[in-house]
């Protein structure tokens, strides 16, 4: 079967009639805007590696489109799910922008690209109703956790590979804590070295590097804390695998801004 | 027995036994209007997921053969061509949202009929389905439509 003729005569006659055509709209009345169950944009610096990237995590109903518009109203993000995912509609968004080290892209540059303010996050069912979250962006940072691995300092150098490498060594119970995080990054963002900054959540990533019949496998214990918790115990299940570890400590803050610091310890061998 | 009638016995038995095994395909209306317009003949209809096959067997005045009808639509798209049919916005909305990237002359002539609905939200779901419909791309110029996504800002 082909498309009738008539249909696209009649299509293009109808289209050059547009500006004419009443526009009453039974959609637009509908002024409720559906909020997204989650809609986060946030910057991530890694205090460690010195990079910063900005990152989004947006969750809700099914949407096909989705539009992410800065303070200026400026769009920064389109996304059209298109053809048969269309049909389908994504729920979870979740990216990370690139992370230029400080020499490439310094953190003041970084800053000024996304300057802070409230970020609209908007979206279309699959049925055409709108969705719509707002969100702020700061740049208040937070200082860097200090992690101790069973009260070792992290390790200046985690490459084995490299000189000066120090991963501690550590034995029984693996044991990461840190001091709670107060105050604002000394020398990042905006307001710098500042009190009073209010943490959402902490977060602790272990990673070790195994082969799996002669493929690489990355084995990675990650747990989200509540903000009065600063130590955690590694399950001996995991430290199973591997004899080398890394891992970092996440400090994240109310406006979902996060600083990681990262290090690594080796398990003293039993033989 | 001719060879070729031998051959169309043998399928005719298979095709029965086919329409017993596989009820799910039925199309009632296919099979009436089958009915009503070869009543006079022998016939055999078999149908399946793929669609449906006539062999009319041969008579005084012609030949037998064999016709291939096209199949049920999909249920999923015969559901979705009905909500574009609806009185409610929303719900052409869906049912063209339903048909994106389906590669149905109908889903097609739909999109192209609502290209002028009231509705802004229908309009631009029907672009899209235009847009991504494999014989649509052809149409994108002619009907002047831009797509947003690959526009350069």
């Amino acid at each position: 079967m082909k498309t009738n003729p008539l249909y696209l005569s009649a299509g293009l006659c109808a289209l050059s009639m547009m500006p004419f055509v009443a526009m009453a709209d039974d959609h637009d009345e509908d002024d409720d805007e559906i909020p997204f169950d989650e809609a986060h944009v946030f910057f991530e610096l890694n205090n460690t590696d010195g990079d910063l990237g900005i990152h989004a995590l947006i969750d809700g109903e099914p949407w096909k489109r989705l539009r992410i518009e800065d303070p200026a109203e400026k769009r920064i993000l389109n996304v059209s799910v298109r053809s048969r995912l269309r049909r389908q509609g994504l729920t979870e968004f979740f990216f990370e922008s690139a992370e230029p080290t400080f020499d490439e892209l310094p953190p003041p540059i970084f800053f000024a690209r996304f300057p802070e303010g409230t970020y609209e996050i908007e979206g279309i069912t699959l049925d055409g109703d709108e969705m719509e979250s707002e969100t702020e962006i700061t740049h208040a940072m937070p200082a860097p956790p200090n992690p101790t691995v069973n009260g070792e300092p992290v390790a200046l150098q985690c490459d084995d590979e490299e000189p000066g490498y120090d991963a501690p060594t550590v034995s029984g119970d693996v044991v990461i804590a840190w001091d709670p995080v107060t105050r604002t990054h000394p020398t990042l963002g905006y307001p710098q070295d500042a009190e009073g900054i209010s943490i959402h959540n902490y977060q602790v990533v272990v990673e070790a590097e195994f082969e799996v019949d002669g493929e690489e496998f990355a084995s990675i214990f990650s747990v989200t804390l509540p903000p009065g918790v600063t130590e955690m115990t590694i399950p001996d299940e995991f430290l199973e695998q591997s004899d080398t570890f890394k891992y970092e400590v996440l400090a994240r803050e109310e406006s979902w801004n996060q600083t990681a610091t990262e290090s690594c310890f080796e398990l003293e061998d039993d033989e | 027995m001719s060879k070729w009638s031998t051959l169309l016995h043998c399928g005719a038995l298979s095709g029965l036994a086919m329409l017993f095994l596989a009820p799910t395909f039925a199309d009632e209306e296919l099979r009436q209007r089958i009915h009503s317009e070869y009543r006079h003949q022998s016939y055999m209809l078999i149908e399946d997921a793929d669609g449906a096959r006539l062999y009319l067997f041969a008579t005084a005045d012609q030949p037998s053969s064999v016709r291939e009808l096209p199949g049920p639509k999909a249920g999923f798209v015969h559901d979705a061509l009905v909500k574009v049919r609806s009185d409610e916005a929303r719900t052409r909305v869906r049912g063209l949202t339903e048909l994106a990237g389906v590669d149905d002359p109908e889903a097609l002539d739909a999109a192209l009929t609502l290209l002028t609905d009231p509705n802004e939200a229908v309009r631009d779901e029907a672009m899209f389905l235009i847009l991504d419909h494999p014989q649509g791309t052809a149409m994108v110029s002619a009907l002047g439509l831009v797509d947003d996504d690959e526009e350069d800002e």
